[in-house]
């Protein structure tokens, strides 16, 4: 199935939100994942299954202040 | 009168009658809490459980006679010496999820001012959920590079400024010149949320 993730069109099989950043090597306690303008929270939200056409967006929060 | 006299009589109001949560009151926070205070809000809740140190002067907002005190103390100090007539709620410790959600239930927003990726992280986790507008900020250390400090909107309620990449972790300073920018930048969209204005 086609989503966007980072404003670009990728191919993936069905998985959930959490596999699919895992696989992609993103650090999730780190980052705001942000999933058909919603903002997914904890780790019920991002075992939840990717959906067709989705549009996702990752955010890295890092140090500093 | 507050400390600033351009405002029309509506952003006057507006401004006095929000709350704004400043969460951290190291480099951002401190900055933050000083801009807002000179562009007219004046009910500040500030939470920082630290002590001002000699490090913390090449970008917070306190001087070398205020090392050793609490810094929302000596924040509080120095925001009144700008606006005397302000009406600041502080809480000196280090906030869990429960005690940030209580800290910062009656505000209009809360600007997120933690150092560590995990501090900033637990914040969103909890504040969001509750629809409470949050402006954070993350990759901000270092110098130059200032055009790649961006605003971003995230969801319903979150607000990201910094480059997300420039992490203090990777031997990068927090140094004022930059830390001030991002600040400057999550004061100026707190005002424009506050007022309804574009970011």
């Amino acid at each position: 199935m086609k989503i966007t993730y980072q404003g670009q069109e990728t191919e993936t099989e069905p998985t959930t939100l959490a596999a699919f950043l895992t696989a992609r090597g993103v650090n999730i306690p780190e980052s705001v994942v942000e999933c058909d303008g919603e903002i997914r929270i904890g780790a019920r939200a991002l075992a939840a299954p990717l959906a067709a056409n989705a549009v996702l967006n990752v955010f890295r929060i890092v140090a500093g202040g | 009168m507050g400390a600033n006299t351009s405002l029309t009589d509506r952003e006057r109001r507006i401004l006095e009658s929000a709350r704004v949560g400043i969460a951290g009151a190291g480099g951002l926070g401190s900055n933050a809490a000083m801009l807002l205070v000179r562009a007219g809000v004046k009910n500040l809740t500030i939470a920082d459980f630290d002590t001002v140190a000699a490090s913390n002067l090449n970008r917070q907002f306190f001087f070398r006679r205020q090392i050793g005190r609490l810094k929302v103390d000596a924040l509080a100090a120095n925001l009144r010496r700008i606006e005397p007539d302000l009406r600041l709620t502080l809480h000196a410790a280090r906030l869990t999820p429960d005690t940030a959600r209580a800290a910062f239930a009656g505000c209009d927003a809360v600007i997120e001012a933690f150092d560590t990726a995990e501090a900033k992280k637990m914040l969103l986790d909890a504040l969001l959920p509750a629809g409470r507008p949050v402006v954070a900020a993350a990759g901000l250390a270092g110098w130059g590079r200032s055009n790649d400090i961006r605003v971003r909107r995230i969801g319903r309620n979150l607000v990201l400024v910094g480059d997300q990449t420039r992490d203090v972790r990777d031997g990068l300073a927090p140094v004022g010149v930059r830390v001030v920018i991002a600040a400057a930048m999550q004061a100026n969209c707190v005002v424009s949320l506050l007022l309804g204005e574009e970011l």
